[in-house]
């Protein structure tokens, strides 16, 4: 062998010993941190599936993301409307669509769907998509998720590099992070599969008292385009419902009313949009459900059991006076 | 290309883009800096005429820094494609360190940056004073991250093949002067102006007036290369005129007690005349600065900053309404308020914050060496460690902010 090229012989050994390294560091990541977890927040969603699918009578679904976890108390509606009722919400960074997605291959003739979204998945476009880190996550605790996903399996490595790559990193990362930190703290034991009912209601936080809530800067006035693309969104799915013999009403989600007044303009906007353009029942206002904050528990979305009643036997109310 | 069409079309010809980016294609207008550069150099006897074809072609679309940069000089490449090549450990390990550092920047600071920055940008009308101004500074680093990057991935890259490509970027912001400053940032293309623009000229060989009105229409070139718009035109000749005052303040400084000048001649030609009273180290030799030194880097920022202003608004009108913006509220106590709230609800801003001043502490400490990253002094298993975590780290940020292009690509 030539001497000049002990170089680069010696180059190269170092860069295959530094990417070996780092391919350790990713098993070692994914070994400690990437395992499916039964008890998972996110793996209720099986759950809720299965009751929707076991239920053989007319079914009153509710669809949104945390706001029907935390302020529904699904029993109360039941006993009222006499349906059987499955709270389908899970999570706002799942995207506007998807509990949409979950529903409509188990829709039914005669079932009623209340759809309550977020005001920010209606507005925020990237809320709108869904989180690419809480889908991911979502498959991974409940892969059957993956046929209620819009996105596509990877087709190539670039793709894979550039996109789901990149997304185990980020979550075997961010997890190690919290391994690091011990991050077990309360919240993280309400968020748990083992926290919500056989409704898919979460109760875990009846409990619990509640803390301070999340800040929030106030929603910025959506550009048309955005409210366009939430309209059609939602009248697709109402035509789909209406094909199948299924009723759409549509509910403003509780909001706290500190947050509100720096929304306010946003959110009018948005319900003058909706009004205008989706052609379904309208349940209630979004003034009629402003809570002043001590009614919620974590965030401006999430009600504390007390109010969460309140809000149910309204919301069922508003129901029986449309049937 | 934009640009191009908008001047075409006012002689009646309005072409297709996909025709121009194959007309005119990548990298186009830093190639033609390198080709101009050899041609007038070939003319003026300074250097002879390349013999090979290959090695002409080589320099001309050396791929790392074909497409932003640095601008090299025929002198300083075409003896590099001539001599007999080999591998060299030493600088090949280095240069992957710098590239590195390159992608760090990019991922983890600029891009970072770019989504803080862009919206404030999109309608300044939607923010206060403060805001604006913390905008302006994010968009300071943002560029310098994004393009400083640029320039460590292509240097880095060429040193993989023993190739030396010139440094375009040498801890600009902690420059004393505007002077300096111009003589820290896009290096390659600041005496590139100076050597084919600024000189011929006449430079400052023609007393102080024409020096000042020559600084002056160097940077107004520069400004519009940078694009054929009223802001760029606006920050050429605020550049210009900043250069020319800080000429002036810097002899003053010079005859007093500042800073011992590094060499007692002075190039007859230099763009800035007050070289020899930059600091040896950039911001002075000791660890931690003086008060008066400290001051000056800060109001020499603060400058840079009124200037990137033009360069970032989306027009002169925009501009215009930041500095009134930030002028109005520079005294509002409660608009500095809002700000605070702002960032105490904000996660993502306090987080972008906090990594930008470690990240300014960083290049602070390791000003000395070429660029921050270079780690002479620490050892294997630190220096591996520190090597994963900037990996990890920046694959963990770019799954939540994704990557977006080269802020240069569209110069």
């Amino acid at each position: 062998m030539n001497s000049k090229s002990h170089p680069l012989q010696k180059f190269i050994l170092r860069l295959l010993a530094f990417l070996a390294l780092q391919a350790l560091v990713a098993c070692v990541l994914f070994r400690f941190t990437s395992t499916q977890n039964s008890n998972h927040y996110l793996a209720v969603m099986e759950d809720k599936i299965d009751r929707l699918e076991s239920l053989t009578g007319e079914r009153l679904v509710i669809l949104g993301g945390s706001n029907t976890v935390f302020g529904m108390h699904s029993d109360v509606i039941e006993a009222a409307t006499h349906y059987s009722v499955v709270n389908l919400g899970l999570h706002v960074s799942l995207g506007l669509e998807f509990p949409m997605r979950c529903y409509l291959p188990h829709a039914r003739a005669g079932d009623i769907v209340v759809l309550c979204p977020e005001y920010h998945v209606m507005m925020d476009e990237s809320q709108q998509i869904g989180d690419p880190i809480v889908t991911n996550q979502l498959t991974e605790q409940w892969p059957s998720a993956k046929k209620y996903l819009p996105r596509e399996t990877p087709e190539s490595l670039k793709q894979f590099l550039d996109h789901d790559g990149l997304l185990l990193a980020h979550q075997w990362v961010s997890r190690s992070i919290k391994m690091i930190r011990g991050r077990d703290r309360q919240s993280d034991k309400l968020y748990r599969r083992s926290s919500f009912n056989e409704y898919g209601d979460l109760v875990g936080h009846y409990k619990i008292k509640s803390g301070e809530l999340t800040a929030f800067g106030g929603i910025p006035t959506p550009e048309e385009a955005l409210l366009e693309q939430t309209a059609s969104i939602i009248n697709r799915f109402a035509n789909q419902c209406k094909e199948k013999g299924v009723e759409v009403y549509f509910s403003f989600p509780p909001f706290a009313e500190s947050a509100f007044e720096d929304s306010q303009s946003a959110i009018s906007l948005t319900e003058t949009y909706l009004r205008e353009k989706c052609k379904i029942v309208y349940l209630n206002r979004p003034t009629d459900n402003i809570y002043s904050a001590h009614c919620f528990h974590d965030s401006v979305y999430h009600l504390n059991g007390p109010t969460g009643l309140t809000q149910s036997t309204r919301l069922a109310k508003s129901i029986m006076v449309h049937r | 290309m934009e640009n191009l069409i908008q001047l075409t079309s006012q002689f009646g010809w309005s072409p297709n883009l996909n025709t121009l980016s194959i007309i005119l294609p990548l990298g186009i207008s830093f190639y033609t800096f390198q080709t101009l550069g050899y041609t007038i150099d070939v003319f003026r006897k300074k250097i002879p005429a390349a013999t090979s074809l290959v090695q002409y072609l080589a320099f001309v679309s050396f791929f790392p820094q074909l497409v932003a940069g640095p601008i090299e000089r025929a002198q300083a490449m075409l003896p590099q494609f001539s001599r007999r090549r080999y591998f060299d450990f030493e600088k090949a390990s280095d240069g992957s360190r710098q590239i590195l550092w390159g992608f760090f920047k990019k991922i983890v600071i600029a891009d970072r940056l770019a989504i803080a920055v862009n919206p404030v940008f999109e309608d300044p009308t939607l923010y206060s004073g403060p805001h604006l101004m913390m905008a302006s500074v994010f968009f300071a680093f943002q560029i310098y991250c994004d393009f400083s990057a640029y320039s460590d991935i292509a240097i880095g890259t060429a040193r993989l093949f023993n190739i030396q490509l010139s440094k375009n970027f040498s801890y600009p912001y902690f420059s004393q002067s505007i002077n300096e400053f111009w003589r820290r940032w896009h290096i390659s293309l600041s005496f590139w102006f100076r050597d084919y623009i600024y000189i011929p000229l006449g430079g400052s060989r023609k007393g102080p007036t024409r020096r000042r009105f020559n600084l002056l229409v160097t940077f107004l070139i520069s400004g519009l290369w940078h694009g054929a718009a009223w802001r760029f035109v606006a920050w050429g000749v605020f550049s210009g005129l900043a250069v020319g005052v800080s000429t002036t303040q810097s002899k003053l400084i010079a005859m007093g007690v500042e800073y011992t000048p590094k060499q007692s001649t002075h190039h007859r030609n230099q763009v800035i005349e007050t070289k020899s009273s930059d600091p040896v180290t950039v911001g002075g030799e000791a660890f931690l600065p003086h008060p008066a030194t400290l001051l000056r880097i800060y109001s020499t920022f603060a400058i840079i900053c009124v200037a990137w202003i033009l360069f970032r608004a989306n027009s002169l009108e925009d501009a215009w309404f930041i500095y009134r913006q930030i002028a109005r509220d520079l005294i509002n106590a409660e608009a500095y308020r809002d700000l605070i709230q702002l960032m105490n609800v904000d996660h993502y801003q306090r987080k972008t914050a906090c990594i930008l001043l470690a990240f300014v502490c960083w290049e602070w400490i390791f000003r000395r060496d070429p660029y921050p990253f270079q780690l002479k002094r620490v050892s294997a298993l630190p220096r591996w460690t520190l090597y994963t975590l900037l990996i990890w780290g920046g694959l963990y940020l770019m799954a939540r902010t994704g990557t977006g292009e080269f802020v240069y690509f569209e110069f």
